[in-house]
């Protein structure tokens, strides 16, 4: 999970919420002045009002246009075509005298203070400070203009200065306070890069683990078996096959099972890997009878094929060596979404919360390895009831699924 | 019989809407819970929503003292809005991340009184709406709320206030001078509410839309470097492997191929060798994400922990990715001694809880203050996060189902 923002994008993000807040402020006040001047029309016909309802239409467009835009050029448009609007707006109410007395510091501090409410538009967005200074400025400008030429007396104007004001200590907080709890920013994305790359890791140890195990372990497993004597030539060859692998080639990178998605280049259908590890398990004297049709594998990925086939051999591996049995069936079977494999035997089973310490067959081999191409294994198993492996892998990757 | 179950847990649940590349219209999370960090920082600010709040009010009452028929109710009203900016103040602390849906109730439930209250105060020779401080008092707390909630609980709080500021408008009007409808009235009264509250709620919106944007990218381009690094990594872990076989495996294996015959002390060899193999193989797939933090060199933080149950696993990664952050914090704290870390986690009916032990080297309140911000961090992703700073060791403790 990322938690937060680095530094730089921070005041960056502030700034531009902060300027849409102002916007959205703006745009209040203009449907409220707007919804006041329409009324009192509607009141009193008489009076001439519309020039006023069109000004604060058109100011309202501009500031449509400067949130939208959000370039230096419509803030400034926003500023001074909307000063000369705000100037028509003002003429028109002090014209009509009765009304300006009714609710006159509001109904003129409303646009005023929707011009200070500009926001900081375009490359210069943690300015919103000067820009809201410039939009006090105009509005005040524009309406001492209008105050003059109508011979009307001008007012102090409390509630745009506190605009101003609450305009300024936000943008100047969110200009001083930017680093200082973000200190331990970097620690967090830190953290979420090296959880990433943790669990790649562990996804390719578990993969080594199993590698090994199937290879070397399973050779040591049949010296063992077989016991003093000559070594057997197919054993031999297996032996020194896998050394070679393993000391020499890539075998780690080359499957590909680990963080890379379906999507990835060197995604393609394995065709063949189940066969294959079938056939290894039969080589190992184990009678293997498969129902369904082993090419609904082909469905998969590579990386999910050879993990799924890996798994399935090993499922076999572990009948030959602890059930007591040299039978095992194997079923196929994929229904669109899913392939399932299930390896079924009839032998001395086990009790699976006894596992004894110290195995990894199960854990690393068959379950870790399902899990991680997003696939399920269940073992079904209790002592002398034989035991059902069964695998399940996906055959399309689920969404966010190796986020 | 017995089944054991195993899938890929916790990958990137709880962010699944963001992966398929969309950012919800409406956000579903607030600042605080996308940028902990930042929200901590935005606190001298709700501090000065609710401080300029009662200003307002003292300001306000001192200079209409001439239309106030109600003292007392004047000094309940500026009491309540001191509570509910106190509300507002204690339930902003880190501590009390993320801010609870109760301090909301509590703020409106107080702001609405207070209205009320003012309204009593200045019953029967309240001359006009606009003067009427209540309002802008309401309409700043609300604004003070934007860092800590969603915008849809901003535009809520903000409605249901701005509809009790109406009514109380609208039961005083017959006493008002001016001669306009009523209507005008209720505007005029409800709109710094509606301002500040959809200024509030804008500023929330716009955040963590932008976090969220940056959180998709920065995902994307993390899968990119992720599998990127696949292939070095993959040649590492092979590297390491292939170290230990050919500490006992290579040359006995060598020795065998050599000779082609297996002696009676090579059956014994065989097993020894594999067990030891098995062993490590087991260790490594048995260790921890946490043990091997704590173990790894490369990060400061370092000490022991104690998870009978396994319940490191368990955690999900995108929670894992904030534990870490606090942990290698930990580490490069210089209040704390982040080498003598102790770590316990227990798991009962599903849930893991975690205690998070570390001894402090200075004061408690440097200690307290340095770890306010992961305070914050903690519970917005384990709502049960406690930190307790009094004395040594540090105590940190939260819990999380394991699913």
């Amino acid at each position: 999970m990322l938690l937060g923002l680095p530094a730089h994008l921070a005041a960056q993000s502030t700034a531009q919420a902060i300027s849409r807040a102002c916007h959205g402020i703006a745009g209040v006040l203009l449907v409220s002045v707007l919804v006041v001047v329409a009324v009192i029309q509607a009141a009193t016909p008489s009076l001439l009002l519309w020039p006023a309802l069109v000004a604060l239409l058109f100011l309202g467009g501009l500031l449509v246009a400067a949130d939208r835009a959000s370039t230096s050029t419509a803030t400034v448009a926003y500023l001074l075509v909307g000063g000369a609007a705000l100037y028509l707006y003002a003429v028109t109410l002090f014209s009509q005298v009765a009304v300006v007395e009714a609710s006159d510091a509001f109904t003129l501090a409303l646009p005023k203070i929707a011009l200070v409410m500009v926001g900081g538009s375009g490359p210069q967005r943690r300015h919103a400070l000067g820009w809201a200074t410039v939009g006090l400025v105009v509005g005040e400008l524009a309406t001492q203009l209008a105050t003059r030429q109508t011979g009307q007396e001008s007012q102090v104007d409390v509630a745009t200065l506190l605009a101003y004001g609450l305009v300024a200590v936000t943008a100047l907080h969110a200009e001083l306070a930017r680093d200082r709890v973000r200190r331990e920013q970097p620690t967090l994305h830190r953290a979420a890069r090296d959880e990433a790359l943790a669990s790649l890791r562990h996804d390719l140890e578990q993969q080594a683990a199993a590698h090994v195990h199937d290879t070397v372990l399973n050779h040591l497993a049949a010296v063992q078996a077989a016991g003093a004597g000559p070594l057997r030539p197919e054993l031999a060859a297996a032996v020194r096959a896998d050394l070679d692998d393993l000391v020499g080639g890539d075998w780690l990178g080359g499957q590909g099972a680990g963080g890379a998605p379906s999507s990835a280049p060197d995604a393609r259908p394995a065709d063949g890997v189940l066969e294959a590890a079938l056939d290894r398990a039969r080589a190992s004297g184990l009678e293997v009878r498969v129902t369904g049709d082993t090419a609904v594998v082909a469905a998969l990925d590579a990386a999910r094929a050879t993990a799924l086939a890996g798994a399935a051999g090993q499922a076999l591996a572990n009948v030959r060596r602890h059930a007591g049995t040299d039978h095992a069936e194997v079923v196929v079977y994929g229904d669109g979404g899913d392939v399932t494999v299930m390896v079924i035997d009839d032998g001395a089973g086990f009790e699976p919360s006894a596992v004894p310490e110290g195995r990894l067959g199960l854990s690393g081999s068959v379950v870790a390895r399902m899990a991680r191409v997003g696939g399920v294994a269940q073992v079904w198993s209790a002592p002398g009831a034989g035991t059902s492996v069964v695998l399940t892998v996906p055959t399309v990757v689920a969404a966010g699924e190796r986020s | 019989m017995t089944a054991l179950r195993t899938g890929a847990p916790g990958d990137g649940a709880p962010d699944a809407r963001a992966s398929d590349g969309r950012v919800p219209v409406a956000p579903r999370s607030s600042p605080q819970q996308v940028d902990p960090l930042g929200a901590t920082g935005a606190r001298p600010l709700t501090l000065a929503a609710g401080g300029s709040a009662v200003l307002l009010g003292v300001v306000a009452t001192l200079t209409g003292a001439d239309q106030l028929t109600g003292p007392a109710s004047a000094m309940a009203a500026l009491a309540l809005v001191a509570a509910a900016g106190l509300v507002l103040w204690l339930a902003s602390s880190p501590a009390r991340a993320p801010f609870p849906t109760l301090a909301v109730v509590a703020v409106v439930l107080c702001g609405a009184a207070a209205t009320v209250a003012a309204a009593h105060a200045t019953w029967g020779s309240n001359v006009g709406v606009r003067d009427d401080w209540a309002p802008f008092a309401l309409g700043v707390l609300v604004l003070g709320l934007a860092p800590y909630r969603r915008a849809a609980d901003l535009l809520l709080a903000g409605a249901v206030l701005a509809a009790v500021v109406g009514a109380v408008t609208l039961a005083q009007a017959p006493g008002f001078a001016a001669p306009v409808p009523e209507a005008v009235f209720v505007v005029v009264a409800v709109t710094p509410v509606l301002a500040l509250s959809a200024g509030g709620a804008v500023f929330s919106g716009t955040f963590v839309r932008s976090v969220e944007e940056w959180r998709d990218r920065a995902r994307r381009q993390r899968a990119e470097t992720t599998t990127a690094l696949r292939d070095p990594l993959a040649r590492s872990v092979q590297q390491d492997r292939v170290t230990v076989l050919n500490r006992d495996a290579v040359p006995f294996f060598a020795d065998l191929l050599r000779r082609g015959e297996v002696a009676p002390a090579d059956v014994a060899e065989a097993r020894r060798v594999g067990d030891a193999l098995r062993s490590t193989l087991v260790a490594e797939a048995d260790r921890s994400w946490l043990e091997e933090l704590l173990t790894s060199p490369r990060d400061r933080a370092s000490g022991r922990v104690d998870d009978p149950d396994g319940a490191a696993a368990t955690l999900p990664r995108d929670r894992r990715t904030v534990v870490r952050a606090l942990l290698v914090a930990l580490g490069d704290s210089d209040v704390v001694d982040g080498s003598d870390l102790h770590v316990e986690l227990s798991a009962r009916d599903g849930r893991a809880d975690v205690v998070v032990r570390v001894p402090t080297t200075a004061p408690e309140a440097l200690v307290r203050a340095r770890l306010e911000p992961w305070s914050a961090v903690l519970r917005v992703v384990f709502d049960d996060a406690r930190v307790d700073a009094s004395g040594s060791p540090l105590t940190l403790r939260f819990s999380y189902d394991q699913h």
